[in-house]
């Protein structure tokens, strides 16, 4: 076995508490940054071969959003070894126990002049597709959410749209997720909330308050800057936004966000396609990915190949 | 005009095309040794570049081949193509 596998990113103890704490640990490398900016600069134009992903694009683009591009670590080989990397994996187990798997991976670019995202928790993800998207088990019902680890491809500077978080805001959900938004792809890029330009491609995510007259607490808020390769890992009900993307001189900010629950969680219960953001996808093609450990539950379809044949590197 | 391109022409007119094409499509000149997308390049503008380069030179580039997606690495694609057995024919 080399260093290179046998090498392990689990966090200290201490890095496990901090995390607990705040609702997020990092940033952290996942790539230094030149390999990233190299990596980038091909990939995206594989990524350009539609022909293995696993959502169609009919009906899936609208507004500001392609949730046809949800889940492209399903085909591509080099997001399929993204999810898995052990820089990721080994922090990601080390919160959720060694079970683990990626329910979902989104990219989330921010090009010059784009607004800012609203400040939001997510819990079950019913919040645009009115069902929930995972379902924790009874016994654990004192958790919920995702943990999400989110990489920048490229840079995330203050003013290209970095990520803002309210640390130690995960425990408490300010929103609720089934009241339901309405979809206005008019409003994208033209709203200003607290003298920033945000919105929620499309959506207005102030219309899920439990109290419409709460205010976030941005005075606590905290941006996540970091350099290409650079991740950090939250919970996503940890409150979180971003920047607008105001530098019109600079590159688009690229995000990569893989998804992570443990094996005990049901990934899309009794759904058949994701249907948000103005658009639609159908489930037919999609699995599960198992990233560490096993799974006795069986709650979940999974795949351990890429549409391709590159075999997923379970930890 | 369909026409045969001869060896060892061209490259200079291939090159010049592919940037008038690169430059229409971004709306702005563009470096040819640097990537695309760092010069203001989406995914949609590079495909409609990339569908405009096989129209006007009856190739077929295949993306996934290019390392990066500059003039110059486009060039070199092109290039190529044309000068393979099974020839391909040059659209005005």
């Amino acid at each position: 076995m080399t260093d290179t596998v046998s090498r392990s990113f689990t966090p200290s103890a201490d890095e496990v508490a901090k995390f607990h704490e705040l609702g997020y640990l990092g940033p952290f490398t996942v790539y230094e940054e030149d390999e990233m900016r190299r990596l980038w600069k091909r990939e995206r134009l594989r990524l350009m071969d539609r022909s293995g992903a696993v959502y169609d694009e009919g009906d899936a683009h609208s507004g500001n959003t392609n949730i046809a591009n949800y889940d492209r670590h399903l085909d591509s080989t080099f997001l399929a070894d993204h999810i898995c990397r052990p820089e990721i994996v080994d922090r990601v187990a080390a919160v959720l126990g060694p079970n683990v798997l990626c329910w979902r991976s989104e990219f989330f670019p921010k090009y010059p002049g784009d607004e800012g995202t609203d400040w939001h928790q997510a819990d079950t993800f019913a919040f645009a597709s009115g069902k929930p998207q995972i379902l924790w088990p009874e016994s654990e019902k004192e958790f919920g959410g995702t943990i999400t680890v989110w990489t920048a491809f490229t840079e995330a500077a203050e003013d290209t749209g970095c990520l803002q978080f309210i640390p130690g805001t995960h425990r408490t959900m300010y929103y609720d997720e089934t009241k339901g938004m309405h979809y206005q792809p008019d409003k994208i890029n033209s709203q200003e909330k607290g003298g920033v330009n945000r919105g929620f491609y499309g959506y207005d995510y102030r219309q899920l308050q439990k109290d419409p007259d709460w205010r976030p607490p941005e005075d606590r808020a905290v941006s996540m800057v970091m350099r290409p390769g650079e991740a950090v890992m939250f919970w996503s009900t940890m409150m979180h936004a971003s920047k607008p993307h105001s530098a019109p001189g600079k590159e688009m900010r690229l995000g990569f966000a893989g998804r992570y629950v443990p094996t005990s969680v049901a990934i899309y219960p009794d759904t058949e396609d994701v249907d948000e953001y103005g658009g639609r996808v159908s489930l037919q093609e999609y699995g599960a990915v198992l990233v560490a450990g096993t799974d006795t539950y069986g709650h979940n379809r999974k795949v351990t190949t890429t549409t391709k044949g590159h075999r997923f590197p379970t930890r | 005009m369909t026409a045969q391109p001869r060896a060892g022409t061209a490259i200079a007119d291939v090159r010049a095309t592919i940037q008038a094409i690169v430059g229409a499509v971004l709306e702005r000149d563009v470096d040819p040794s640097i990537d695309v997308f760092d010069q203001g390049a989406t995914s949609l503008a590079f495909i409609r570049i990339v569908a405009e380069i096989n129209e006007r030179f009856g190739v077929d580039v295949d993306v996934a081949e290019l390392e990066e997606a500059s003039v110059d690495a486009l060039l070199a694609l092109v290039t190529e193509q044309l000068k393979s057995p099974d020839p391909v024919t040059v659209r005005d």
